[in-house]
């Protein structure tokens, strides 16, 4: 019987010692039952070291993160179910190290709480290399944005550029007939008009920025869909000119309203837009068209479909076309189609793209319909 | 030579560039004609064109560039100032290497403009006289005889009137008999006159065998 004993205990104690994440049974009072030897690879603790001094585990817990162990402690004592947590820890020569905690609530068979057992893995490596790429992603999206910023201040260059061509040639026309005292026809009257008019047109292309930059519109708001395609569409509107691309809207009746940050949906539309004109430019289209059309699914979404005739999407890249860093522009950053994918996913939306079977790419992206009682 | 009024040929898809350029150009004493896209120019009845081209960069459909290029593939002797709404330093090299006179950006100040242009109009005028002046030594080559014409290739290639006699195998009184008339005919009283007209006229010397 001793014999039958000993010999389970030693199987126990084998499958315990020999696991190389940090494994423990913690008392309901905070004394280690448990603690296997793995833990001095992990914190540099011998296993005895915790069973000698039972506060020893939540000392060595940053005290960033003790707010976050505690409430998960607590929540285990209470609770029948696995709890997860992860959380820094300083090893014993002052590094400091990610684990990543599981544990269950222990149980005898007469349901008698005996404290926890746990499972820790450390992952600090995993969580810089996570941390690197989130850094890189927002340099490269900050990076990206102002790209996006250069495009659009020469495009804004270019429409004010017409009107003080205009204003500026009137006034020095009309220097010139007041100095020889040319003063008695129309001509000066329609000068001042004409001024007048290219005045007024400069004001609404820097209205039309203002709308779509200004800082009190970083707030969510409920917003009507079709008035975004509109306002983007007048911003690229000297773009697609230039381009030669025809534009069309096909908005869906029912004028659906979405919650959302009118500067983000604006720049999934600009990006997803600007994207079709270059494929059509790259692809050597001569007549180039996109269409935008704005479809309802079950009174639920409100899908918005960016249509090109383009050279459609590559297969190569059809799959991967939304991760960052993937583009099959020649001088791209492959930020675009992130950070759209990014923006969606935040309103609980999808992005997808396609090919058009008639030729053209499709891109397809779908916002939660607004509703009052929702 | 009589010379019709210059005309300033303004193009720009662009109401109001359009509109304020051309009404600055007129008031400072020169006629305009504006087109609102190049194919508005092309389609123009060719007639008596004389002046310059004020050419916007970027249009739709056909862009300043592309118009310039037509233009030259078509011998238009029109000098062109482009005027465009950024300064891009590839176009504007571009631009300036198919012949270009000037490249102005957006919003340009009147002297600028105006220098610009008057310098496009004495190019003009240079490139007229020059084309008649080469029409009237291509009518004069055309008067010659085929003897006269060979004559005249030995001439130019610096030859004396011995040489010319033994390489043609004339006597040289016919020789002179024939230069007399060449120079008549090229309307021209020395040699080195002769080489600058029959140069302008394509007409090569003949190759002297050392």
């Amino acid at each position: 019987m001793e014999q039958k004993l000993s010999d389970a205990e030693l199987m126990y104690r084998t499958v315990a010692d020999f696991t190389y994440d940090w494994e423990y049974w913690r008392a309901p009072d905070g004394h280690m039952l448990y603690c296997s030897p793995s833990c001095e690879r992990i914190t540099g603790y011998r296993s005895s070291d915790f069973r000698d001094r039972p506060e020893l585990l939540d000392a060595i817990v940053l005290p960033e993160d003790q707010t976050v162990w505690e409430q998960h402690s607590r929540k285990v004592g209470i609770s029948f179910e696995r709890a997860h947590c992860q959380f820094r820890i300083r090893e014993k020569a002052g590094h400091i190290r990610w684990i990543d905690h599981v544990c269950l609530p222990v149980y005898d068979d007469k349901g008698s709480y005996l404290g926890v057992r746990a499972s820790n893995r450390e992952i600090t490596k995993y969580k810089e290399t996570e941390r690197e790429v989130r850094e890189y992603r927002d340099a490269l999206a900050l990076l990206d944005r102002t790209a996006t910023m250069g495009q659009l201040a020469g495009s804004i260059a270019h429409e004010l550029n017409q009107p003080l061509t205009g204003i500026l040639s009137n006034a020095q026309a009309g220097e010139m007939l007041l100095s020889r005292g040319d003063t008695g026809t129309d001509e000066l009257k329609e000068i001042f008009s004409d001024i007048v008019s290219d005045g007024k047109r400069a004001a609404n292309v820097l209205q039309n920025l203002r709308n779509l930059y200004s800082s009190r519109k970083t707030e969510f708001r409920v917003l009507k869909v079709h008035r975004q395609v509109e306002q983007v569409l007048r911003i690229l509107n000297s773009e697609m000119v230039i381009h030669n691309i025809r534009t069309s809207r096909h908005m869906s009746g029912s004028r659906p309203r979405v919650m959302g940050n009118e500067v983000q949906i604006q720049q999934v539309l600009i990006n997803l837009i600007r994207n079709a004109m270059q494929s059509m430019e790259s692809g050597g289209i001569v007549d180039r068209s996109i269409a935008i059309i704005e479809t309802i699914r079950d009174g639920r979404e409100v899908l918005i479909r960016v249509e090109d005739n383009g050279p459609g999407i590559d297969p190569e890249i059809a799959e991967s076309m939304f991760e960052p860093m993937v583009t099959s522009k020649p001088k791209g950053l492959g930020m675009g189609l992130s950070i759209c994918r990014t923006i969606v996913q935040a309103y609980d939306g999808r992005i997808w793209a396609e090919n058009i079977s008639d030729g053209g790419a499709r891109v397809v992206f779908t916002l939660p319909v607004y509703r009052e009682d929702a | 030579m009589k010379e019709a009024q210059p005309t300033v040929f303004i193009i720009d898809d662009d109401p109001s560039a359009r509109k304020g350029l051309s009404r600055l150009v007129r008031v400072a004493g020169l006629a305009v004609e504006t087109f609102a896209s190049a194919k508005a120019f092309l389609d123009r009845p060719p007639g008596d064109c004389h002046g310059c081209i004020l050419l916007d960069v970027k249009m739709p459909e056909k862009d300043g560039l592309e118009l310039q290029e037509e233009l030259v593939r078509a011998d238009c002797p029109l000098p062109i100032v482009f005027i465009s709404g950024h300064a891009d330093v590839p176009i504007a090299a571009r631009a300036m290497k198919k012949g270009a006179t000037d490249f102005l950006t957006k919003p340009v100040d009147r002297d600028e403009l105006l220098d610009a242009i008057d310098h496009s109009l004495a190019k003009d005028r240079e490139n007229r006289k020059n084309l008649a002046l080469w029409k009237e030594a291509r009518r004069q080559v055309a008067t010659l005889s085929p003897r006269e014409y060979e004559v005249m290739t030995f001439v130019i290639a610096g030859l004396l009137n011995k040489q010319i006699a033994c390489a043609m195998g004339i006597t040289e009184d016919t020789v002179k008999i024939h230069r007399g008339r060449v120079m008549k005919k090229m309307n021209v009283v020395s040699v080195p006159d002769l080489v600058r007209c029959a140069d302008l006229a394509g007409v090569a010397p003949v190759k002297v065998d050392e």
